[in-house]
């Protein structure tokens, strides 16, 4: 695909920036009311208005007069508004995901605080102990964040203002970080030198390319032009996705159905429901995602292998021989849960879910950083004058940003009570995660799993503050009077990832993603980053007055689906007691001890795939696989692989690749399309109702 | 073990000497039908899927003079092509070859050659053993950015320095952790292909002599 990228546009011009700031506007005010509001927490949870219908509005409107149509670069430039509300699942097909976007930000930090305050339980810990500028000290304003205002009760604005700038400055400098690692560090070696796939871009990009692409003759898109070969696959493509989004129809919106318990539209657990009769403890669970098939077909067979691999070794062989030798305990229905439950993974004696995340996550990110050595050699060296033009950026400004923005965390972690070397390590462990993490979703998929809440506070952050003297080794479970320690906790989640970061429309590996979108286009590199930063910057604030106006005139946390359970999450990593891993250790010497095992691991798999051409494992997705349980990667990389060997041996290698790309991204397009009659019917049918119900004026 | 590695173990004894050149490993072979053999690794499209490429030149004449021209030329009607049916176990044809009908669709393709090729039992057996996925005979042409214009195939076509075949065979991806034994048998299958195509040329030298 770069060889046929055009050269770079602006595309950062008058209209685009109105049209991305209302846009982010209404997308945040539409998204996050229904995800407070909705009844398909899971699946119609955000704005569901997939970006092809933008697409396809823009070319109605250019028909009409040609001067209105918004070129690619602009389309490119108003895309943040929605991936921002959106995460980054709307990249490949539209979907929603509002838990890992900027609402699950805004869940994570003022909401989780609020939601600690009103805890029957804890809460008076967390009034004691929770300054102003995190949430507002008045009662009647904790009171009514837990059930909304009482008629005639205003919000004290004056209470929220500084929790708004407090909130909002921490969200930005967080998107701001990916974008500097995605644009600055990562995007331009692996796009230009790596050639990674980002298979979450494709999508987007094959339908901004083609939908610009007009005929001056007709003054009409050459998109729909069916006579060209690959626009009729993609077509042919989209209507097959149509037919599959009735698996995501009948499995998250038809109740008999989605007793199966899929979400975020086409994520559809599939159970093997004879697998323990044969072999018991055996992994018999895998997420089956059409788009991810799809897209995958654009993988190398060594990363397909790779996944199902892993599965093969540690999800059936290991699992299976340890419970029928007893070293590990059989509990009924194990086969059938998830990464994050009580399963092998999560256990001694190999628990390599967290090999992949506290070890094999952590080295992938070390080696990656080792490999970009010489790329912040020459920001180091623009930040002294010696600056380039890359396709727009400058590599001064790119350097400065990112030297401002990490100075800028580490003085808001400081100055909020965070010792200074703690809040380094977390910005050091930022960097090494989510690197990790960007060249897993750059190369394969979002699928990788926290490090924050996994143990990676536990067994790195929390001890390097004992050992510096920081806090004591034991938490009392009441809850630690240590203002350091409970500064950290509250920020290492979401900083230091969870889900709320690594799958959101601007996190680690939607940055880089957004960044490829931006290449390939041929937009300019810095109207993209602009346009990124300006929308982040509106919508992070918008979006934490619209939740603090939505929570308190419409029934609080008590009547709403906001995420009171993550003032939980937070109390539990080192607030209030300590948690490590894997399931049953004491301290964090058995995490350590399985990072440094993960870490070797990645490192012999690294040096042997890159040194040796028969050694087909791949590093990152072993990682993957392994970070994630197995469940995310296996079965879509063997349907992917199957597909993919079948298709090479029909129709051959170069035809295979003739229409890989316009049959992937149509499926995708196509299996997404459908969100948007889902969501208008949920939205109109019970968000509105649901919320005009609890309004208080 | 390496690429280079796995490639000297597969070729034994016939390996004279072994040097990179550009993007690939430069085999001089010895006690064959070939005199070198290029392996090369390239990036399939947009998917980071390797496929190797197998190129070995067959030189019939170094300096062309008008006989040699003239075989040249009618060499040129015979170049051949694979075409692979099948998914599981592959069956192979051999058919005319896409450049010269493409590049060259003024000359008349001749079908002896290929009718040759299509009856030898050893040949289609060597193919289904190597499972190649694809496997092209053309004239000799000077190899070289330009030369893989249009253009360029005409310009030698025209003038060529030398007389002989190109023979190139590609294998797909999915061929790096059985490489050793991809290696021998499309070596085995070059092997015998090229020295039937030695026999066939000059057999055709002789024909055209005698006219």
């Amino acid at each position: 695909m770069s060889a046929q990228a055009p050269s770079v546009i602006r595309g950062l011009t008058a209209r685009s920036i109105l049209i991305g700031a209302i846009l982010v506007i209404v997308a945040q005010a539409i998204g996050d009311m229904t995800w407070l509001y909705t009844s398909k927490t899971g699946t119609i949870n955000a704005f569901w208005l997939p970006f092809i219908y933008i697409v396809l509005l823009n070319e109605l409107i250019g028909r009409t007069n040609p001067r209105l149509r918004l070129t690619a670069q602009e389309l490119v430039c108003i895309f943040p508004a929605l991936a921002l509300v959106n995460s980054i699942k709307y990249y490949p097909k539209g979907a929603l995901s509002g838990g890992e976007a900027l609402s699950g930000y805004i869940e994570k930090t003022i909401v989780s605080v609020g939601a600690g305050m009103n805890d029957p339980t804890t809460g008076e810990y967390w009034r004691m102990m929770t300054p102003p500028w995190m949430f507002p000290k008045d009662p009647s304003m904790i009171a009514a964040w837990q059930t909304g205002l009482t008629p005639g009760q205003q919000i004290l604005w004056g209470e929220f203002l500084p929790p708004i700038i407090y909130w909002s400055l921490y969200t930005i400098l967080m998107y701001y970080l990916a974008l500097f690692l995605g644009f600055g560090v990562w995007g331009r070696r692996w796009v230009d030198v790596e050639r990674l796939i980002f298979p979450l871009s494709i999508p987007m990009i094959y339908m901004i390319r083609n939908a610009s692409d007009i005929d001056p003759a007709t003054n009409k898109s050459r998109w729909f032009r069916l006579q060209e070969p690959t626009l009729r696959v993609f077509w042919v493509a989209f209507f097959i996705g149509l037919i599959a989004s009735l698996i995501p129809v009948f499995g998250e919106i038809v109740p008999p159905l989605a007793v199966f318990g899929a979400f975020a539209w086409g994520e559809q657990p599939i159970l093997i429901f004879g697998l323990p009769s044969i072999m018991p403890g055996a992994m018999a669970k895998g997420v089956f995602q059409v788009d991810q098939v799809a897209l995958w077909l654009l993988l190398p067979n060594n990363l397909l292998i790779t996944a199902v691999l892993a599965y093969v070794v540690f999800g059936l062989l290991y699992q299976w021989i340890g419970v029928i030798s007893g070293a590990l305990p059989y509990n009924p229905g194990m086969e059938f849960l998830w990464n994050w439950e009580d399963i092998p993974a999560n256990w001694f004696p190999f628990p390599y879910r967290h090999v992949g995340i506290l070890g094999m996550m952590v080295g992938l990110g070390i080696i990656t950083l080792i490999t970009l050595r010489s790329r912040f050699v020459e920001l180091a060296r623009a930040l002294r004058g010696r600056s380039e033009d890359e396709y727009g950026l400058s590599t001064r400004s790119i350097a400065w940003f990112g030297l401002i923005v990490t100075i800028a965390i580490l003085a808001l972690f400081t100055a909020s009570g965070v010792p200074f070397i703690i809040a380094l390590a977390m910005v050091v462990f930022a960097y090494i995660y989510w690197t990790a993490l960007a060249r897993v979703t750059a190369t394969m998929w979002w699928h990788v799993d926290d490090f924050a809440n996994n143990g990676g506070v536990g067994t790195y952050i929390f001890p390097l503050g004992v050992a510096l003297g920081y806090w004591p080794a034991t938490v009392p479970t009441t809850g630690t009077t240590n203002f350091g320690l409970f500064a950290t906790g509250i920020l290492t989640i979401p900083f230091n990832n969870t889900w709320t970061l690594r799958v959101n429309g601007f996190g680690p590996g939607a940055a880089v993603t957004y960044y490829k979108i931006a290449r390939e286009t041929g937009t300019n590199v810095r109207d993209a980053l602009v346009a990124a930063t300006t929308i982040i910057a509106i919508g992070v604030v918008f979006g934490y007055v619209w939740r603090i106006w939505l929570l308190n005139h419409a029934g609080g946390l008590a009547n709403s689906n906001a995420w009171a359970w993550t003032a939980g999450m937070k109390f539990g990593n080192f607030i209030g007691g300590t948690a490590y891993v894997p399931i049953g250790a004491t301290d964090w010497v058995p995490g350590l001890t399985y990072g440094l095992v993960g870490i070797i691991i990645v490192a012999v798999v690294w040096f042997l795939r890159s040194r040796f051409a028969w050694f087909f494992i791949d590093p990152t997705s072993l990682t993957m696989s392994m970070a994630v349980g197995l469940i995310w990667t296996w079965l879509s990389g063997l349907v992917a692989l199957i597909i993919k060997v079948v298709l090479i041996r029909t129709i051959g290698v170069r035809r295979f690749e003739s229409y890989v790309i316009p049959l992937a991204a149509g499926i995708s397009l196509g299996f997404g399309a459908p969100i948007l009659l889902a969501g208008l019917i949920e939205f109109f049918a019970v968000v509105l109702p649901r919320f005009s119900a609890q309004f208080v004026p | 073990m390496s690429e280079l590695e796995v490639i000297k173990l597969a070729l034994g004894d016939k390996v004279s000497n072994i040097a990179w050149d550009l993007d690939g490993w430069v085999i001089r072979l010895k006690g064959s039908n070939l005199t070198n053999l290029k392996i090369s690794r390239r990036l399939v499209g947009i998917s980071f899927d390797w496929e190797w490429h197998f190129v070995t030149p067959l030189i019939i004449h170094e300096e062309v003079d008008e006989a040699g021209l003239h075989l040249y030329r009618e060499m040129k009607r015979r170049e051949v092509q694979i075409k692979r049916r099948g998914m599981l176990r592959y069956s192979y044809e051999w058919v005319t070859g896409e450049l010269l009908t493409k590049v060259f669709p003024e000359i008349t393709p001749e079908s002896d050659l290929l009718v040759l090729l299509n009856r030898d039992g050893t040949l289609h057996r060597l193919l289904r053993r190597s499972s190649i996925d694809e496997l092209y005979v053309n004239t000799y042409f000077e190899l070289g950015v330009a030369s893989l214009s249009d253009e360029a195939l005409r310009k030698y076509y025209e003038s060529p320095t030398m007389v002989g075949w190109l023979i190139t065979a590609i294998k797909g991806p999915g061929s790096e952790w059985r490489f050793g034994a991809i290696v021998k048998r499309i070596y085995e299958l070059l092997d015998y292909l090229a020295g039937k195509l030695l026999n066939f040329s000059r057999e055709l030298e002789s024909r055209l002599a005698l006219l």
